[in-house]
């Protein structure tokens, strides 16, 4: 409308006088009357406005009233043009030139909007350049109080609908009057209007909006921090839309002086709340972020908080915050000395999961877990803590996944070719896989390496799969399993496989039957021993009668080449059980030949009953251990080479044989200081001493563990080690290991780089040489 | 056939040094294999390195590998348009306890001591049994000719024996203008 | 069982103090390890290069899955090796002394 009259009148002409005479002009009646009688008075009076009236300081008071002033000799001027353009425009004369006009109503409104504009500049520059520096806190403070006002009479009456259809703002403002009555909405929109005319509503807006989002802020501290069994995002959307957009339409709706259409109005309140939303997104997201190690410590419970998070680093640039942030965490909280191999391995894991949730496609976890992954890979336990957790810990096999399927699995794959209601569901599922979301650019870029993406999706998916990728590959991994499932086979005095037996099964689903022949001949063999011993004592009975194969013997008969490596020894077997491993022997013979028995007598497990004259005490050890505490039936004192000769085993190795008994109080050991002889003396008040008779006594084992193998295996290399540093000084791990391969011809070096570095790092741990990282070289002695 | 023997003895004759015969794999699958025996010393075939083809069928153990000479050689039990071999053992006398390695170190020992009489080369046979020098000469020139190893072959064939990559130890000795020194300092970092 | 440790213990009787009070120990269970060999050398069957004491080629499990058997010439195979290599030949005879294969009784090899 204004633009169409402007197009009536010659620009150059007409403009130009009435410029001069609008100059200076006009803030609208109403601005300055409210805020003379209005604005300042309430304000003051209400006591919440006190920067303008009552400022302490004398420079303040001044400005105050150089600001009024001024304010009054703009109105002044304004009314005085105002004035003079209505008389001429009522005398039928155009506003800008003075002539006869026919259109003078619109040229009046067009004049009379542009002093109006003028004014309102100037009235800004002034309020701008001269408004006391107490007005901001003047106005924080009033919002402040009437925000809280708000939120308290909100919280009172929280039976109020809080997730009520409030989107549209037209029962918003009426409940909102409801809520706080008139005089106090009123007053709201008063002050907005008025900071509005004064052109402050730029800041105004900056000073209710740190309101705003201070409170939540705090809110959502004080909900959702530490707490993540809850999800908070909902609720703190629709907090924010229930309650804060409340209080915010009705001062959006004062001081942009009603909105011009219902569609206006729309936009602008869905631009607060998307703003605020989004504010609720960093907040959330930004504490989530801080919080990360503890949810997945948490986890599963913490799901929810993970599935927030989720949301709230979907809608944020935190991506590369969060990465960072977790890492650290990580590596401050889990990755040192003092956390055990099974605490990272279960934490590595959580981990796994809940970045799985936060990123499906796996890119998260594929940049995090390596952190945590070359950490474990340097510890030593982390192969046997990997498979205990895997096979026994958890019920990790009985997850679906394994990219190791074996060919048969590959095989029913292919087969499927008639479309079953099966075939249809893998159907959706692979129209879900195809449903490609972007990777986050900041992870991307990070991560664009082919060959890793290419591993990612499967490693980070399957649990088992990323444990296995610590270890390098399923051959170690078997191995281990191989060990465990020895060591626990043989000592134990019972034949229960039906657990290992599962768990083989299992295995065997994820990694083919093929290899694990070896775990299953071992089980066969667990099986046949059972079945073989009460055949033999059934045959020994019906032959003899009287001395017979006690129930209280057993034999665990191996096809050795397919256990782990057995430890040799000596023990003198006692009259009895050496009765029967001759009796046992001589009947596997006539049933077996021509195979026959090799008795291990070292080996093997005991259940003993310790009487200390009351009360019995069980153990389960080995046969060596079983010896030792036996001597101490005919005396109770032994010098350590007199009870190592009594029980028949080399004296080097019963220190470590008897400290199990040492540890559990039962015998004490004393070094004579002068001769240096060590006694082993029966505990006098035993009973007072045994604390946990089941604490360390765990028998020790038959099997050479992955690492005494290797050692035993790699022995043979030392001296070539030795001899290559000593002659060359200092040497990389490829040097040594080509040179190994070149020159070791008995026996043929046939061992992985991986190997070697293994043995190497054995090497620098007994101080015989020292790594910096790149080169060994032999330690100075 | 018998995956695990044949994996088996190819393992055992790379660990053997010693007995100047070797084999490799070539494709996908154990049924081809390539060996190679030395000449025996004190022999005509002496500085030669012979190239024998190996074909292992699925029976294997139970039927004799197919084995024929790839290089070129003058021998009465050996054609010499062909390769192929008439001995024994890779025909009627072949036992499930006989190996690659074996029926190998048979076809050296053939190398020592032909067979003129049971020939697979007539006209070979012919001028061992009538013409020694010529047939001296000529096997010599033949092996000179057909199975001789060119230095940098030997050298590149040592390298690989060492464990490097062919790739790598040929760019090795390339760089090292053939020099087997210079090109195993430089793969050795 | 009760456990009679004065066949290994009683070297240093004299000197000893005698037990002042009643330790007893009893086993409840005693288990023993042993295994087992065909006892036929440490060597390898001649034809499929496996252990005696492993599996024959289609075997899944060792022992009485893979039985050893010897002939008459003292060589020892797996049974389903030398069977396989036997009906596969018109003459029967031992694959590494190609002597007469005649399988060598039970009795004969239990000496």
């Amino acid at each position: 409308m204004v633009g169409k009259v402007v197009m009536d009148v010659d620009p150059s002409s007409s403009i130009e006088p009435s410029m001069e005479a609008a100059k200076g002009l006009e803030v609208g009646e109403r601005v300055l009357v409210d805020f003379e009688r209005g604005f300042k008075a309430r304000m003051v009076d209400d006591g919440a406005w006190r920067g303008l009236g009552s400022s302490d300081t004398a420079d303040e008071k001044k400005r105050s009233q150089v600001l009024v002033e001024t304010l009054e000799r703009v109105e002044e001027v304004r009314s005085g043009h105002t004035e003079q353009l209505r008389a001429s425009a009522s005398a039928g004369l155009s506003p800008a030139c003075g002539k006869p006009s026919a259109s003078n109503a619109a040229e009046l409104q067009f004049w009379l909007d542009k002093i109006e504009r003028e004014a309102r500049s100037i009235v800004y520059s002034v309020v701008v350049v001269s408004a006391p520096a107490s007005l901001s806190d003047c106005v924080a403070q009033f919002y402040r109080q009437a925000f809280r006002e708000y939120i308290d009479t909100s919280e009172e009456t929280s039976s109020m609908e809080v997730e009520g259809p409030s989107e549209q703002g037209g029962d918003q403002k009426g409940r909102i009057e409801a809520l706080m009555g008139g005089e106090w909405c009123d007053r709201l929109s008063f002050v907005g209007q008025t900071l509005n005319k004064l052109g402050l509503s730029h800041q105004s807006e900056n000073i209710y909006t740190d309101i705003v989002f201070d409170h939540l802020e705090n809110w959502l501290e004080e909900r959702a921090a530490g707490e993540y069994t809850e999800a908070c995002l909902l609720a703190a959307q629709k907090y924010n839309q229930g309650v804060i957009m409340g209080f915010l339409e009705l001062l959006l709706e004062s001081t942009s002086h009603g909105f011009g259409s219902e569609e206006s109005k729309n936009d602008v309140v869905g631009q607060w709340k998307s703003r605020l939303d989004f504010f609720i997104y960093e907040i959330l997201g930004r504490m989530r972020t801080e919080e990360m190690f503890d949810i997945v410590v948490d986890f599963p419970e913490s799901m929810q908080a993970l599935k927030d998070l989720k949301v709230c680093l979907e809608h944020t640039n935190f991506t590369d915050l969060f990465i960072q942030k977790f890492s650290s965490q990580l590596k401050k909280r889990l990755l040192h000395l003092g956390a055990g191999t099974p605490v990272i391995l279960a934490q590595y894991i959580s981990s796994i999961k809940a970045l799985n949730i936060l990123d499906p496609s796996g890119i998260l976890s594929e940049i995090i877990c390596p952190l945590v992954k070359d950490y474990l890979k340097k510890r030593k336990d982390t192969t046997r803590c990997t498979v205990n957790m895997v096979v026994y810990d958890e019920n990790l096999l009985l997850v679906n996944g394994g990219e190791e399927e074996d060919e048969g699995a590959e095989g029913r794959f292919h087969e499927g070719g008639a479309q079953s209601t099966e075939d249809l569901e893998d159907v959706d599922l692979v129209l879900k896989e195809l449903q490609w979301e972007p990777v986050p650019i900041q992870a991307a870029q990070l991560f664009n390496s082919a060959s890793v993406r290419n591993t990612f999706k499967t490693a980070s998916k399957d649990i088992v799969a990323a444990l296995i990728d610590v270890l390098g590959n399923k051959e170690y991994f078997i191995k281990e399993y191989k060990m465990i499932l020895a060591e626990r086979l043989l000592s134990k005095v019972d034949d229960d496989i039906d657990d290992e037996t599962r768990i083989l099964e299992l295995l065997k689903l994820r990694f083919g039957a093929n290899s694990l022949r070896d775990c299953e001949i071992m089980l066969k063999d667990m099986a046949d021993s059972k079945r073989i011993t009460s055949n033999i004592r059934a045959l020994v009975q019906q032959s003899q009668g009287h001395s017979a194969i006690t129930q209280d013997f057993s034999t665990v008969i191996l096809s050795e080449l397919f256990w782990p490596p057995l430890f040799e020894g000596e023990v003198s077997t006692p009259k009895e059980v050496q009765w029967m491993l001759d009796t046992f022997g001589s009947q596997y013979k006539a049933l077996k030949a021509p195979r026959t028995l090799h008795w291990k007598p070292h080996l093997g497990v005991v259940d003993l009953e310790l009487d200390f004259g009351g009360e019995a005490k069980e153990f389960t050890v080995s046969v060596a251990q079983a010896l030792i505490i036996s001597q101490f039936e005919s005396r109770v004192a032994w010098e350590s080479e007199e009870l190592a000769a009594a029980a028949g085993m080399a004296h080097e190795s019963l220190a470590e044989k008897a400290s199990i008994w040492v540890n559990s109080g039962i015998l004490k050991k004393s070094v004579d200081k002068g001769t240096k002889k060590v006694t082993y003396k029966l505990v006098e008040d035993v009973e007072d001493q045994v604390e946990k008779p089941h604490a360390h006594t765990k028998p020790d084992l038959s099997v050479m563990s992955q690492e005494q193998q290797m050692e035993m295996n790699m022995k043979v290399y030392e001296s070539y080690v030795m001899g290559m540093v000593t002659n060359l000084e200092s040497l990389p791990l490829e040097k040594i290991h080509n040179m190994l391969k070149m020159f070791v011809l008995e026996p043929v070096y046939d061992k992985t780089i991986q190997e070697l570095e293994a043995f190497l790092a054995k090497l620098v741990n007994d101080n015989k040489l020292t790594f910096d990282g790149i080169v060994y070289r032999k330690k100075k002695r | 056939m018998d995956l695990s023997r044949v994996q088996k003895e190819i393992r055992e004759i790379s660990q053997d040094k010693a007995s100047g015969i070797s084999v490799r794999v070539l494709g996908e699958d154990l049924t081809r294999l390539e060996g190679t025996l030395k000449g025996p010393k004190d022999t005509v075939y002496e500085g030669g390195i012979f190239v024998v083809d190996i074909e292992i069928k699925g029976v294997y153990p139970f039927e004799p590998p197919k084995m024929r000479f790839k290089s070129k050689i003058w021998h009465p039990n050996v054609s010499s348009q062909n390769g192929a071999i008439c001995l024994d053992i890779l025909k009627d006398q072949w036992s499930p306890a006989l190996t690659i390695k074996t029926a190998l170190l048979s076809l050296q020992a053939l190398l020592c001591s032909p067979e003129p009489n049971d020939p697979q080369d007539a006209v070979v046979a012919k001028q061992y049994l009538n013409d020694m020098p010529l047939f001296e000469q000529t096997a010599r020139h033949w092996t000179r000719t057909y199975a001789s190893e060119t230095a940098s072959q030997k050298n590149l064939k040592q390298l690989l024996e060492m464990g490097f990559s062919e790739e790598d130890a040929s760019t090795a000795l390339d760089n090292a203008g053939g020099d087997l020194n210079t090109a195993l300092a430089a793969l050795l970092g | 069982m009760m456990m009679d440790t004065t066949t290994t213990a009683r070297t240093t009787e004299a000197e000893a103090a005698a037990p002042p009070r009643a330790f007893k120990v009893k086993v409840k269970h005693w288990r023993t390890l042993a295994s087992w060999s065909w006892n036929a050398g440490d060597d390898v069957c001649g034809i499929c290069r496996n252990p005696f004491d492993g599996c024959s080629p289609e075997a899944k499990y060792p022992g009485d899955d893979s039985p050893v058997v010897w002939g008459t010439c003292r060589h020892a195979f797996h049974l389903q090796c030398i069977t396989q290599w036997l009906s596969s030949q018109t003459e029967q005879r031992c694959p590494i002394c190609r002597q007469n294969w005649e399988f060598k009784s039970a009795m004969e090899t239990d000496e």
